[in-house]
């Protein structure tokens, strides 16, 4: 079995973001792979390691350095790495979920036919969650989004999906699907020393964006971007007559 | 004959200086605090604006909270009231008063200490003034990176307000979350980043301090904010590390150096401490100027931090040591952390550096992204707690001679703790440290057994201490004396620059009433 797996370069979940001239801040910004795919780049990996899939490969989106993207998902035990490069902006103000899920589709149905696509559920930028459905709605395939568990099933997978009302389980019968996971799929190993050596020696092809005849010009225009207004300080109130008071009367959520 | 000596007249104490190991004797056997009175108390209030959370008594719970230090080794003491003042005028009247009236005070910040420094004493039962209240960052000026701030800020806050403003704060410890500044300063706190960002004392550009007798002394603190000046003895470089004995710190002026753009971290296993050295000299070769800490930590300390649970652990001390080259005491782990304004630039020193390093290690781990980098300093600072936990830890705070880190921790196993006879399972010394400063924690915890053991105590002291003395190391490194230390001090030092010392002392606090027992020997 061959497995597709997309790895998003974003602003690092841990760095504050900042609005500049309009838009989100991006220079001298540390920028790190997607939470989300990292859980995706794990779990294609341990299906590689139970034997389910035989080659894992990546792919990434955006400026040439996504190819130290790929890099962390090679060292974390991907085969090879497929970069399609571009200076849009990946955040959604370029370049938005559409554009994206038709780069992924032609890959998978003209170049690699891979038998699974696993996403992360969401980039953390963005906060879409669009590629996924979108992917396969366009290779009419099946999707199973919010991925909390999945093992192999006869020639398929089971999959446990959260939701607001509890767990689903949901069995894909035929391949390929796609797959995004969310975060209590698995826990990410780290890149060890030994790996990282050996990520430098794996294959990684670039495309140019442009050369593929997509349409990769924005849907929906961005009208505004700014950071959101700071909060209020708390305050303590003496005793429950002054917060019954203030609930009623200033916050006035009781009657 | 007595009365004289109680005087604070300069003149006098200058003719006292003539014979004093005799003063400083007779001071001590007769050296009355007074007892607190309900008019004391009207007074504290009155200065405080009689706001009643300013001022608590001793029956409260949070005074007895406060009389304890995070170590659990002293406490509770009795403490007379708890005063927490909000300005420097505050602090001024209290101290004035206190002087007036001989009462002891012990200065409290954070009380993270470890050397029981910022708790009372049971001899004194001093009151407790904690400038907690006292927590305001006035200002940043953005293009030099001075910050001002007052002596209650918390270092973690501090560290955040000026990150936000692109400026790193020069000084960053495990317990940045509690310690305050002034605590920081009091205590010349040491941190992992001394070696790239030079100490906190050289940082220093301005001090607000409120003498013994309520004096306030401005060394470029409200009105002068430079990074260089040479106007005058630099008086206030004396107050850093004097553990609240010669004066209350009340503000700072401090240099910020600039934000690092590119933080990047890995841990590294190697097999033996020859190792540790070879990988030591190369991350200075390859890393250079962007090598900003390096962190040890031995097989035991790893373990135990593994077993809590409360971490991933990126690599696995079982895993390693059944590796036929760990030699005795090993795997040892280091955190190797830089710092730079380039990411590209600093991946490609990694690189070398890693290259340089493949066949000195057993294994490594570099962080992938931000969360991997805090998650590798969490691990690194869990130490102590993870310690703290499981039982009473005998604290040992030195620096030595790098080379001879291994070599003095196989002595004290050796010669102090194996013929004790305990099992691993009741009794480990775990070690860890500021390897690149010089700086070791020596700690060995009784497993499950919280009261301190004199057999135990006997067999570490005073040999850890001689012992070190005799490498040319440091009793005290970084936690400085409190009451833990402060006796050693004769093996330190000579009399000549001990008498210097208990004169500074007399000068600045001739009444004794700042934070008593604590940092110069208490004569017998």
């Amino acid at each position: 079995m061959k497995i597709l797996v997309g790895v998003k370069r974003v602003v690092d979940y841990a760095v504050k973001v900042r609005v500049a001239q309009g838009t989100v801040e991006l220079a001298n910004v540390k920028q790190s792979m997607n939470p989300f795919c990292e859980i995706a780049v794990e779990e294609a990996v341990r299906l590689k390691e139970s034997n389910i899939a035989k080659e894992v490969i990546a792919l990434s989106i955006g400026p040439k350095q996504c190819t130290e993207t790929l890099r962390t998902a090679l060292a974390m035990g991907c085969d090879r790495g497929i970069h399609i490069q571009t200076d849009l902006r990946t955040d959604y103000m370029e370049l938005q979920p559409l554009a994206i899920a038709k780069l992924f589709q032609q890959i998978v149905a003209e170049k690699e036919k891979p038998d699974l696509i696993l996403l992360g559920k969401q980039g953390i930028d963005s906060d879409c969650g669009q590629v996924g459905p979108m992917l396969a709605g366009l290779l009419q395939c099946p999707q199973v989004t919010f991925a909390a568990k999945v093992e192999s099933k006869d020639n398929g997978f089971l999959v446990e999906r959260e939701t607001d009302a509890g767990t689903e389980s949901i069995h894909i019968q035929t391949l390929p699907a796609v797959i995004t996971c969310d975060l209590r799929l698995n826990e990410p190993r780290y890149a060890t020393l030994p790996n990282i050596m050996k990520a430098k020696k794996k294959p990684v092809e670039t495309i140019l964006a442009e050369t593929m005849g997509i349409d990769l010009t924005p849907r929906n225009p961005v009208l505004q971007v700014m950071e959101p207004p700071p909060r209020k300080d708390g305050i303590k109130v003496a005793d429950v007559d002054a917060l019954i008071d203030k609930l009623r009367n200033e916050a006035k959520v009781l009657a | 004959m007595a009365s004289i000596f109680f005087s604070s007249s300069r003149r006098k104490i200058l003719s006292c200086s003539r014979s004093p190991p005799f003063i400083f004797t007779l001071r001590r056997l007769h050296q009355p605090y007074n007892s607190l009175t309900e008019s004391d108390i009207q007074v504290f209030s009155e200065i405080l604006g009689h706001n009643p959370s300013l001022l608590l008594p001793a029956s409260d719970p949070i005074v007895t909270a406060a009389s304890t230090d995070w170590t659990g080794h002293y406490g509770p003491a009795p403490a007379r009231l708890l005063l927490r003042p909000q300005t420097t005028a505050q602090v001024s009247a209290l101290l004035r008063y206190c002087h007036e009236r001989r009462l002891p005070i012990v200065p409290q910040g954070g009380k993270t200490g470890l050397v029981g420094g910022s708790v009372p004493t049971r001899a004194h039962q001093e009151i407790i003034l904690q400038l907690q209240q006292m927590n305001q960052i006035t200002a940043l000026d953005p293009l030099m990176g001075i910050v001002t701030c007052q002596a209650g800020v918390v270092l973690q806050n501090l560290q955040d307000y000026c990150a936000d403003q692109g400026w790193l704060v020069p000084l960053d410890l495990g317990a940045k979350g509690t310690c305050q500044i002034g605590g920081n300063l009091s205590t010349n706190a040491g941190g992992p980043y001394f070696r790239k960002y030079g100490s906190l004392a050289g940082n220093v550009l301005g001090l607000e301090v409120v003498l013994a007798d309520g004096r306030i002394l401005d060394y470029n603190y409200r009105q002068r904010n430079n990074l260089k000046d040479n106007t005058g003895y630099k008086w206030h470089q004396l107050f850093l590390g004097s553990e609240g004995t010669l004066g209350i710190i009340t503000g700072v002026t401090l240099a910020c150096a600039p934000l690092p753009r590119s933080k990047q971290a890995a841990f590294v296993a190697c097999a033996s401490y020859n190792q540790v050295l070879l990988v030591l000299q190369k991350a200075r070769q390859y890393l250079g100027e962007i090598l900003a800490a390096m962190e040890s930590m031995d097989a035991a300390i790893w373990t135990l931090v593994e077993a809590s649970g409360r971490h991933k652990m990126p690599l696995s001390a079982e895993t390693l040591r059944s590796d036929s080259a760990v030699l005795e005491g090993g795997p040892f782990f280091l955190l190797i952390d830089t710092h730079g304004s380039n990411a590209d630039h600093d991946q490609e020193k990694w690189q070398t550096f890693l290259e340089a390093v493949q066949n000195d290690i057993l294994n490594g781990v570099l962080a992938q992204d931000m969360k991997q980098y805090q998650s590798f300093w969490q691990i690194r600072e869990s130490a102590n707690p993870t310690v703290a936990q499981l039982g009473y830890t005998y604290k040992y705070d030195v620096s030595l001679p790098i080379a001879q880190f291994q070599d003095w921790i196989q002595e004290m196993r050796l010669e102090r703790l194996g013929p004790l006879g305990r099992t691993e399972s009741s009794l480990v010394n775990a070690n860890w440290g500021h390897i690149l400063d010089g700086n070791l924690h020596f700690n060995v915890t009784t497993i499950g057994e919280r009261e301190v053991q004199k057999d135990l105590v006997n067999a570490l002291e005073p040999y850890v201490f001689h012992s070190i003395l005799k490498r040319g190391g440091s009793i005290s490194a970084e936690h400085g004396l409190g009451q833990a230390k402060n006796h050693l001090l004769p093996s330190v030092h000579n009399e000549i620059t001990l008498d210097w010392m208990r004169s500074m002392k007399a000068l600045l606090d001739p009444k004794m009433i700042l934070n008593p027992g604590k940092f110069l020997p208490v004569s017998s």
